[in-house]
């Protein structure tokens, strides 16, 4: 197996110590309990394909991709190793080397035909009745907002009441889901330069996003595959944070859970907290893991599409970590999907609610 | 290649979800957290005793190794698969049976993790004070396997001193306890100390009874900096021999800070040595201990001292220990700390010139040495630092291990202090306790006459150090990409 995105890895893998500190955090671990479920297993098996000593096999192909990408390693390793990046690397090798899982390949095959990983055939600006115009504030709706939850509804009726005049845009994937199971750079490529260029057409200054998958994308890995980008990438929560808000009272006990893009890979955590602050006779309580140490939802890196059992259980726990509260909010729509997945699965009570839809709820 | 019989009934025993043969599996439990690796044919997670036991029947059957696992956190190879055989993870054998701490013990499986164990004793305020530096990972299980132990052992001593009863799987499959639930105990043998440092060679421990202590109401830190490693060796003779009982003293040589201060920006200065010292108990002995510490710290030579009890200053304090790992991890572009040498213990007071001759010996072979460890108890750890991938490296890697433990010995120092011996220190072990190998190796053929039990390690290790190495570099009879089994023949002679 030819392995050209991991051999940037080699001296990164043989720096990891092996000490197994993964395994306090790795959420994955906690489900499956074999060492090759964790953080130092991926190295190892990544290692042993680049050096050529196993076979890519089902197991091999299954361990890799079973992973979150929820960096919550990287923030424990002593070491500081880049086993997300590892991971990607390892799952775009196997992917070059035709084995990727059946339910990842559809989703890019959808992404590169629908301009979507739902394979919906409809546009979503004509779905959603929206029309772009030039505007230096963007917003960047997302496949999942688009057309599987309404946050952007809260979005636009938030931009609304507070006056700013801004664009959508005819937008396809943003390519984080193939990004995360090993598409190619051309493949990303595609989508890349079609959003870049509709962005520009609009000449959009600050591009402001909900999900959290997206916003990584644009902030992180964009710059990474075309340098520069021209425009700003913010979290709508960051832009918003920055506002004179005036809510309503929500006399409710809520918690807040950072999704793993947002706030470990992105570094966002002070933005929702600060408006959470706002909210008259909110009863605001963090999580035991909370900000940085924050557990994964169980829903990344191409996890609950392809293994939705794993992805629910880690989901489960997270819920039970919460059920302090009446509520528990978070911004990402992806994150509000699976925590209500997990929230069915272990029969809580709790109310997930995505934060946007919170906002618009109460903004005055 | 186990044979199919043996496997069909070894899944009957442990149940197929809990048997697996797959490459993932037996590839990722080929590694401990040392530089050797070698495949396991099986792994198994086993839920009970019983299981185990009729699993070492089994195993006894079909002369098949039997490689006991914890969390897979040893350094020296311990539970690399060096003769193939059945990989069995431990980890899922993790209940906390019993907690009674006003009778001062609790049960627990082997597979419970030191720091979750700790966070359940201390809602009662107790704990279990060994504290080994990969206490958020290692089980109880490897813990008392290797009598493990850390900075704090001056004072609370090793995981020894805590066993009183285990349950064991002997190598031949009868199921044993040893010891009792009682602080006091003389009755016969005192096998359940014995098995403490055997590293799965003598059995499988399915049951560990620690003794609990009470939580030290508080604890400061100081940290002081010496131009000189004596005056920080002579620091230390000194604070112990006032006396005040530190409950760890943590030494890091130049070589430590320097790449402390390359990769962050705690500026901590650029002295031959820094302590950081520990003291704990009742707040008022607390005050007037770590005051005497600074004062003494300041006669014996340093040339800064700051000493707290203030949560958020000792955090502070703390840091350039705690990122000193990841520092050296990252020395050089090229290089990696590699677990060579690793882990030695001399007399306190020969600290410094044990030190000084590392860091020669490193000269010598054009690599670096960085020098660290809990110095209140003379306990020192190396990391090499060196190209990993750099055949050359290896070679002089090699000879500088040998002559560092050559300076240990020559000053009276052991082999180990608290990691153990596994492969990579089993020649040196060898040459230090002349007069026990044979020993030894009578214990292990007695109980274990089909030699099943974690095979060919400690006393029966005959090969070198530079081999089976988990590294892709090609050393004659290393890493073999044609033989990434890394397997050693054998398993019962
Ligand atoms: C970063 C780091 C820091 C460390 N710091 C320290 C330290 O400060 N002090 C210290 O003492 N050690 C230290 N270690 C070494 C190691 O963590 C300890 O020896 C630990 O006790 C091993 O536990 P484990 O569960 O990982 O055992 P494993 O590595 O899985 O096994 C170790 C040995 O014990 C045997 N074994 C495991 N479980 C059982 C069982 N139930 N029955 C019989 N045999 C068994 C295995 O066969 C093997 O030979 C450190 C390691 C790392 C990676
Ligand atoms: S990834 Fe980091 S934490 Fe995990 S084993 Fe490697 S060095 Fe340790
Ligand atoms: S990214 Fe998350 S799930 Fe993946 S190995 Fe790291 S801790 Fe585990």
């Amino acid at each position: 197996m030819e392995t050209k995105a991991l051999d940037k890895y080699k001296k990164e893998m043989v720096t990891c110590t092996l000490c197994g500190f993964c395994k306090s955090v790795c959420p994955v671990f906690e489900h499956k309990g074999w060492d090759s479920s964790v953080a130092r297993g991926r190295i190892l098996l990544a290692y042993g394909l680049l050096t050529g000593e196993i076979e890519a096999d089902d197991s091999v192909v299954d361990r890799i991709f079973h992973c979150p990408t929820c960096n919550d390693c990287y923030r424990r390793c002593p070491s500081k190793i880049k086993t997300v990046e590892i991971v990607e690397a390892a799952r775009k090798d196997l992917r070059a080397a035709g084995l990727s899982l059946p339910k990842h390949e559809t989703m890019i095959k959808n992404i590169l035909e629908y301009g979507n990983p739902y394979g919906e055939t409809e546009n979503r600006l004509e779905k959603l009745d929206l029309k772009p115009h030039p505007a230096k504030l963007g917003y960047f709706i997302g496949c999942t907002s688009a057309y599987r939850v309404e946050t952007n509804k809260a979005v636009i009726s938030i931009l609304e009441k507070l006056g700013e005049d801004f664009t959508i845009l005819d937008e396809v994937c943003c390519g984080s889901p193939m990004k995360r199971v090993g598409g190619s750079d051309d493949e990303q490529l595609q989508v890349v330069n079609h959003n870049l260029d509709e962005i520009k057409k609009l000449g959009i200054e600050n591009l402001i996003f909900t999900c959290a998958g997206c916003f990584k994308m644009f902030k992180l890995d964009y710059p990474e595959l075309i340098g520069e980008l021209g425009f700003k990438p913010m979290h709508f929560l960051e832009y918003l944070a920055e506002k004179d808000l005036k809510f309503k009272p929500y006399p409710h006990k809520v918690t807040y859970h950072d999704p793993c893009h947002l706030g470990r890979h992105a570094g966002v955590y002070d933005a929702p907290r600060k408006i959470l602050e706002k909210i008259p006779e909110i009863e605001f309580q963090e999580m035991e893991k909370n900000r940085e140490f924050a557990t994964c939802c169980g829903g990344g890196g191409g996890l609950r599409i392809a293994f939705p059992e794993t992805s629910g259980e880690i989901a489960g726990e997270r819920i039970k970590n919460a059920e302090f509260a009446e509520v528990i909010t978070t911004p990402c729509p992806f994150c509000v999907v699976n925590l209500n997945t997990g929230k069915e699965l272990v029969g809580s009570k709790i109310e997930v609610k995505d934060m946007i839809e919170l906002i618009d709820e109460l903004l005055e | 290649m186990l044979d199919k019989g043996f496997l069909d009934k070894l899944k009957g025993i442990v149940g197929d979800e809990n048997c697996r043969t797959d490459t993932a599996e037996r590839y990722c439990y080929a590694f401990d957290g040392g530089i050797h690796r070698a495949m396991p044919d099986a792994v198994v997670r086993p839920q009970t005793t019983q299981q185990i036991s009729d699993m070492v029947k089994l195993a006894n059957e079909y002369k098949v190794p039997i490689i006991p696992r914890g969390a897979g956190t040893a350094l020296c190879g311990h539970s690399v698969a060096i003769s193939g055989g059945v990989s069995v993870d431990l980890q899922g054998m993790n209940k906390i049976k019993e907690i009674h701490v006003e009778d001062l013990y609790v049960v627990v499986e082997p597979g419970v993790i030191y720091d979750q164990l700790n966070a359940a004793l201390a809602e009662k305020k107790f704990f279990f004070p060994p504290d080994p530096g990969s206490a958020e990972a290692c089980t109880i299980g490897g813990m008392a396997a290797c009598n493990a132990s850390g900075m704090r052992a001056i004072k609370y001593g090793a995981t020894r001193e805590y066993v009183l009863g285990l349950e064991v799987v002997m190598p031949t499959g009868e199921i044993v306890e040893m010891g009792s639930r009682t602080i006091k105990d003389s009755s016969g043998y005192q096998f359940a100390k014995f098995m403490l440092g055997s590293e799965g060679t003598l059995g499988i421990i399915t049951e560990i009874t620690l003794r609990v202590i009470p939580k030290p109401k508080k604890n400061a830190v100081a940290v002081a900096a010496f131009n000189k490693l004596e005056e920080a060796g002579q620091g230390v003779s000194n604070i112990i021999g006032y006396p005040v009982l530190p409950s760890g003293i943590e030494l890091m040589d130049d070589v430590c800070i320097k790449a402390v201060n390359q990769a962050t920006n705690l500026g901590l200065p650029e002295v031959e040595a820094l302590l950081l010292i520990e003291v704990d108990g009742h707040p008022e002995a607390v005050k007037e201990d770590i005051e005497k510490v600074a004062e003494i710290c300041k006669s014996s030579g340093a040339t800064s001292v700051e000493y707290t009890d203030d949560e958020k200053r000792k955090v502070e304090l703390r840091k350039g220990r705690k990122s000193m790992i990841p520092a050296l991890s990252r020395y050089k572009p090229e290089w990696a700390a590699v677990i060579l040498a690793d882990d030695m213990a001399v007399p306190i007071s020969k600290i410094p010139q044990t030190v000084k001759a590392f860091h020669e010996i490193a000269d010598k072979h054009g690599i670096i040495v960085a020098t660290y460890g809990h110095a209140a108890d003379g306990n020192l750890h190396t990391k090499v630092l060196m190209d990993p991938l750099d055949p050359e490296h290896w070679k002089h890697g090699e000879q500088a291990t040998a002559e560092i433990f050559e300076a240990v010995h020559n000053v009276g120092g052991t082999t180990t202090g608290e990691h153990g011996t596994g492969i990579t220190k089993a020649p040196y072990m060898r040459a230090e306790r002349k007069s026990l190998i044979e020993f030894m190796k009578k214990i292990k053929r007695t109980l274990d006459p089909n030699n099943i039990m974690n095979p060919n390690k400690m006393m029966d290790w005959e090969e070198g150090i530079i081999t089976h190495l988990r590294y892709p570099v090609n050393i004659g009879g290393g890493t073999d990409p044609k033989n990434p089994e890394g397997k050693k023949s054998g398993g019962s002679d």
